[in-house]
């Protein structure tokens, strides 16, 4: 079979991906949101139909009601077009819901409060999804495909036809959409708001009315699209969800702009999927990695490296500020007072509670690398746990293969972290915003897949086992038995390291790095400007960040004992990036905040080991409630409550660290 | 300033015209409610759910957890065993509630009927992880504390949390869906299964020696402990079975269409094809295979057989097809303990818990480690003791699963599989019919490696 043939038979996986970046693009131009939930609502939507179609009920979306309703007598069951229509209307009453609720109050908020907020939609549909399929999970039975499956010959090549008329409907979603916003009044109008929101308003239109419906239309796509893809690529909550990145990257090889771009790239991706397995089973000598998921992500990294400024973004959708940044004050008093107070905790508490102070201090530490990239410098990466992994195994490499020994052997695998870090951020140089975050998530993927998987690397499937840290004679490491675990000298260690970076990056914020920080933030073109080095700033930040992630990453590999890959894949990062938003950004505290919740933490430790069914749902309700309510964070937002209840001067005269990023540009 | 209106007049129209399809078109149709299978199958029969009890049903009956009493006994209050699980639910990649609620109806069953072991109840101890490696740490560390002599499984995906922690305290894990290298080749993990590696061994013998395959494929999803079932197992049993023209094959678990994998596959003109795959990839590639007129014999993981991928993509797409399992079927009422099983689940399991599921995996642990508490008596129960127990088993029955060998020699590299045994069916006229009696996966295995 020739090369050309494998090409065509990727058609059908590349339709798949471009029937969910079709919806991803129309909602990041109607609204600027780029919605990491998009594949998870198609996901839920086809469980929709799936519990319509097999038992009559139609499935609530709403937390605290009952699961289901039954709106068919039981020995009815609704024909593919009545569910899927009773389908559509869900969806688009989901989507005008979600848009009204929580994504029109966060229309002039910056591109992280929106990733932060999708994400707990993300959350809330994967939390509710399992929650309503109970334990039948993934295994619920599935009704008969909606498209034929006769297989016809094309070019030589046998192809189900159900392919073709995925691609055929593909195409004709891409024609019809692209006409709509090139020829027709809402078309027009929607991307006068996206181009002009206040042109838009003076012009009598209204960019919030657009918006919902495009919502509503989006999330009619998200479902039709994962209903029809159901019987080729299966359906299970998390794997279907998880279709968001194939289809994230199509949306950007596109541009963010162009349905047709978009199309042919989520059609060109496939492709590419299917000639790498081609070739990879033809040729022996290429490297068993994955190089199917991998591969086309690398090529997306290196096309952004080169493209860079030419990729347009929603440069003109106004973003009022960035989340406030509080100069920290008083360093050394806070980093006394919380080392004595854990120091206090590690050698009186019981195990739980020292397990989770543990794990809250290592959170915190990957938290603060995203601190000091997204909310001091606002680069948004979503690749912290994968430079977090890409250290802890090369720590373990350096000291079991090579003999280097503690405390040498995590600081050198901080900085190969840091040189990964540094590599990937050289499209940060070219691009910015929301375009980074999935440039970065591509990149984690990418890592996960070709370098996590490469078994010399991490040791295959024995894992790979962690020596324990030793500095002069003492054991630091964590292991002991019964509620001797975890040994308080480890936690000592993570505490060391925690307040040593969290210094670090606290006196860097106050003094003349954080202003630029914090200049480069607020606004590129202005801080080059005033004479700031944008590139070098940006290149220094990512380097701090990914040793922090890396140095992070070398504690959890001390915590884990035997370490996995499972333990850094992208969705850790997205759920960190959110936890940290919660806090607050763009402030240490949020980084702790972030630390305190995290999953078997110090809340764990209070609440106790066992979860509830909705663990996932009231998490990701939580996270949009806050990014709404609390656009700073939960921190920020205590703090103005307070401020209310006890209005006082005002103590803090560069709270949001933007006078002082005016004073450095009009300094310059 | 009508450009915003239209669009919401075409949206109203659009819903109207859908409630119209919606009340216009309903078909008369039986509701069916296939039960699931995922690694056991077992019928419905027996089920206790008139309020008498399991006990009198199958009284004096011989079972994988000894005899069965004359009379239901409830266990007293005082001193409990603990009895921890670690399970993975709520979680966006994976939950499987099941397996905790008939753990938790198998712990029911003890305690209400069994009389528990000699009169001290069980106490059960279910601790959910999260696809977190702190959370199953966390989980193992709790329950250490609370003083469980042991922790079943569960799935847990992320167990290189909790298992060194167990290690640390020597606390045995006993029973699960081994998913991972760390419950496969830890000393303190007993399996009753053979997971990924066993079924992909007896697919291979099965293939080789019975069907008479000389070209075989083998597909994966690329995920390491799947992976290395396939190539280190599968592809290694079959070149040893003289099979040298074996095309391996991997595909991202995050695949979106088989249809280049199995047109690879068809290229190969094959005779047989061996697919790893886990649930969501089991009706898309049996219907892409039969889309593309594929004859070689399919061999597929048991989760594949589920009554209800046959409803989604037609019976013609799964005939024929084999699958592994690693427990008889429950037809015939020769099978004891799934009749049992059944019974028990239907009288204490929780309302949302299909009979056929992957809980007939946790209930098989549960009654094992019952057996062996039995065995020890209640006044030599700890984890010292279950750990010599297990690690001195051979040939122990188990409870609606094949006798079980912890002598760690079972599967090389993998010595905490104690039963990888496995029967193959194939589904013919729209059921599955038993293809094998037990394939001795061990034996296959001592074979290579001489």
């Amino acid at each position: 079979m020739t090369y050309i043939q494998y090409l065509l038979l990727g058609l059908g996986s590349g339709a798949v991906i471009a029937a969910l970046a079709l919806g991803v693009l129309l909602t990041y131009r109607a609204s600027g949101v780029v919605n990491f939930a998009h594949a998870a609502l198609g996901m839920y939507l086809a469980y929709t139909y799936l519990g319509l179609r097999q038992r009559g009920v139609l499935l609530i979306p709403i937390l605290g009601l009952p699961g289901s309703v039954q709106i068919f007598p039981s020995d009815v069951k609704p024909t593919w077009a009545t569910a899927l229509a009773i389908s559509m209307v869900m969806a688009a009453l989901i989507g005008f819901t979600v848009y009204w609720l929580v994504f029109r109050p966060l229309r002039h908020a910056p591109s992280v409060a929106k990733v932060a907020a999708s994400l707990g939609l993300f959350l809330y549909l994967l939390g509710i999804t399992n929650q309503r399929l109970g334990s039948q999970g993934a295994a619920l039975a599935k009704p008969k495909p909606i498209l034929p499956s006769d297989v016809i010959d094309l070019v030589g090549v046998k192809v189900p036809v159900d392919r073709l008329w995925l691609l055929g409907l593909v195409v004709l979603a891409t024609i019809v959409l692209a006409t709509v916003f090139r020829f027709t009044r809402f078309g027009l109008a929607t991307r006068a708001a996206a181009e002009s929101e206040k042109g838009a308003v003076l012009l009598g239109i209204s960019p919030d009315r657009l918006a919902a419906v495009n919502w509503m239309i989006a999330s009619m796509l998200a479902g039709a699209a994962v209903i029809l893809i159901a019987p080729i690529a299966g359906l299970d909550p998390g794997i279907t969800s998880l279709l968001i990145v194939p289809a994230l990257a199509a949306a950007l090889l596109g541009g963010f702009r162009s349905f047709t771009l978009t199309t042919l790239a989520g059609l060109g991706i496939g492709m590419a999927q299917s000639e790498i397995l081609n070739l990879r089973t033809s040729f022996h000598w290429i490297p068993d990695l994955d190089w199917q998921a991998g591969l086309p992500l690398v090529i997306i990294v290196v096309i952004m490296a080169v493209r860079g400024e030419r990729i347009p973004s929603r440069g003109t959708l106004r973003e009022s500020r960035f989340p406030a940044s509080p100069t920290p004050r008083h360093v050394g008093w806070w980093a006394f007072g919380g080392s004595v107070v854990v120091l206090a905790a590690l050698f009186s508490l019981d195990s739980p509670w020292r397990q989770g102070l543990i794990v809250s201090m290592v959170t915190a530490l990957i938290a603060l690398s995203i601190v000091l990239l997204t909310g001091y410098v606002g680069q948004i990466s979503l690749m912290p746990f994968a430079l977090a992994g890409i250290s802890a195994f090369a720590m373990i490499k350096l000291t079991v293969d090579f003999g280097v020994p503690f405390p040498i052997a995590p600081i050198l695998a901080a900085l190969v972290a840091t040189a990964l870090g540094l590599i990937i951020g050289i499209p940060a140089v070219r691009v910015r915003g929301i375009n980074l975050a999935i440039a970065t998530l591509a990149a984690a993927t990418a890592v996960e897949e070709l370098i996590l998987k490469w078994s010399w690397f991490t040791g295959g499937l024995a894992g790979t086992s962690v020596p324990r840290p030793r500095l002069f004679g003492i054991d630091l490491g964590i292991g002991a038995s019964g509620s001797d675990f975890p040994r308080p000298a480890f936690g000592v260690l993570c505490l060391m390291v925690l307040v040593l970076a969290a210094v670090a990056v606290a006196n860097l914020r106050r003094g003349s790095t954080g202003l630029r920080w914090l200049a480069v933030r607020a606004n590129e073109r202005a801080a080059a400007a005033a004479g700031t080095d944008v590139r070098r700033t940006k290149l220094e930040a990512f380097a701090l960040s990914s040793f922090i992630a890396g140095l992070g990453g070398t504690l959890l590999a001390y915590q884990y004992n035997t370490l996995s890959v499972n333990s850094f894949g992208v969705f850790a990062s997205l759920a960190l990036l959110a936890t940290t938003y919660l806090g607050g950004i763009a402030s240490i505290a949020g980084a702790l905040f972030a630390g305190l919740i995290a999953d078997g933490g110090v809340l764990t430790a209070a609440l106790g080991s066992t979860g509830s069914g909705a663990t996932y749902a009231v998490n990701g309700l939580a996270l949009m409630v806050i990014v709404v309510v609390y656009p700073d964070g939960l921190i920020a937002g205590v703090r103005s409550l307070g401020r209310r209840v006890r209005p006082t001067r005002d103590r803090s005269p560069d709270s949001h660290g933007a006078r002082g990023a005016r004073a450095f540009m009009v300094a310059r | 300033m009508q450009a915003h209106q239209r669009p919401w007049r075409a949206v109203a129209v659009t819903l109207f015209a859908g409630t119209l399809i919606v009340t216009s078109c309903v078909e008369k149709t039986e509701v069916v409610q296939s039960p699931t299978a995922t690694t056991g199958l077992a019928s419905q029969g027996g089920a206790a759910a008139d309020g008498s009890s399991v006990v009198s049903q199958f009284a004096g009956a011989q079972t994988g957890f000894g005899t069965m009493p004359e009379t239901p006994t409830a266990a007293g209050t005082a001193n409990p065993i603990v009895l921890g699980m670690i399970n993975q639910e709520n979680t966006p990649l994976g939950s499987f509630p099941e397996l905790r609620l008939a753990a938790s109806a198998a712990v029911e069953f003890i305690n209400t009927e069994l009389g528990g072991v000699d009169g001290r109840p069980i106490q059960f101890e279910p601790c959910i992880t999260t696809f977190s490696v702190e959370k199953s740490q966390a989980c193992a560390q709790d329950l250490v504390q609370k003083g469980a002599v042991a922790v079943t499984g569960g799935i847990d995906i992320t167990s290189n949390g909790s298992i060194p922690i167990l290690e640390q305290n020597q606390v045995p894990m006993i029973g699960g869906v081994p998913v991972n290298n760390d419950e496969m080749q830890s000393p303190i993990s007993f399996q009753f299964s053979g997971g990924s590696p066993g079924a992909m061994v007896a697919f291979a013998d099965y293939a080789a020696k019975t069907q008479g395959a000389k070209k075989v494929v083998v597909i994966y999803g690329d995920y390491s402990s799947i992976k290395s079932a396939a190539v280190d197992y599968g592809v290694a049993e079959l070149n040893r079975l003289g099979v040298n023209d074996v095309t391996p094959i991997a595909y991202p678990i995050t695949s979106t269409d088989f249809l280049p994998v199995l047109t690879r596959a068809q290229e190969v003109n094959p005779d047989a094809i061996i697919l790893s795959a886990a649930d969501a990839a089991c009706a898309p590639a049996m219907k892409t295979a039969k889309d593309l007129g594929i004859t070689a014999t399919m061999y597929l993981v048991g989760a594949c057989a589920a009554p209800t991928i046959a409803d989604e993509i037609g019976e013609d797409a799964v005939a024929g097809r084999i699958f592994n399992i690693e427990g008889p079927i429950t037809t015939n009422g020769d099978n004891v303990d799934g009749q049992i099983y059944a019974a028990a689940v239907a009288k204490y399991g929780d309302p949302a818990l299909p009979a056929a599921s992957a809980g007939t995996v946790s209930f098989r642990s549960v009654m094992n480690i019952y057996g062996l508490m039995k065995e020890l008596g209640p006044d030599n129960i700890s984890s010292a003791s279950l750990l010599a127990a297990l690690r001195g088993a051979v040939d122990r029955p188990s409870f609606n699963g094949h006798p079980y060998t912890c002598d760690g020699k079972q599967v090389p590299n993998l010595p905490s599989l104690c039963a990888p045994q496995q029967i193959l069916v194939v589904h013919e006229n729209a059921t599955l019919r038993q293809l094998t009696d037990w394939i001795d996966v061990p034996a296959l295995l001592a074979e290579s490696s001489h």
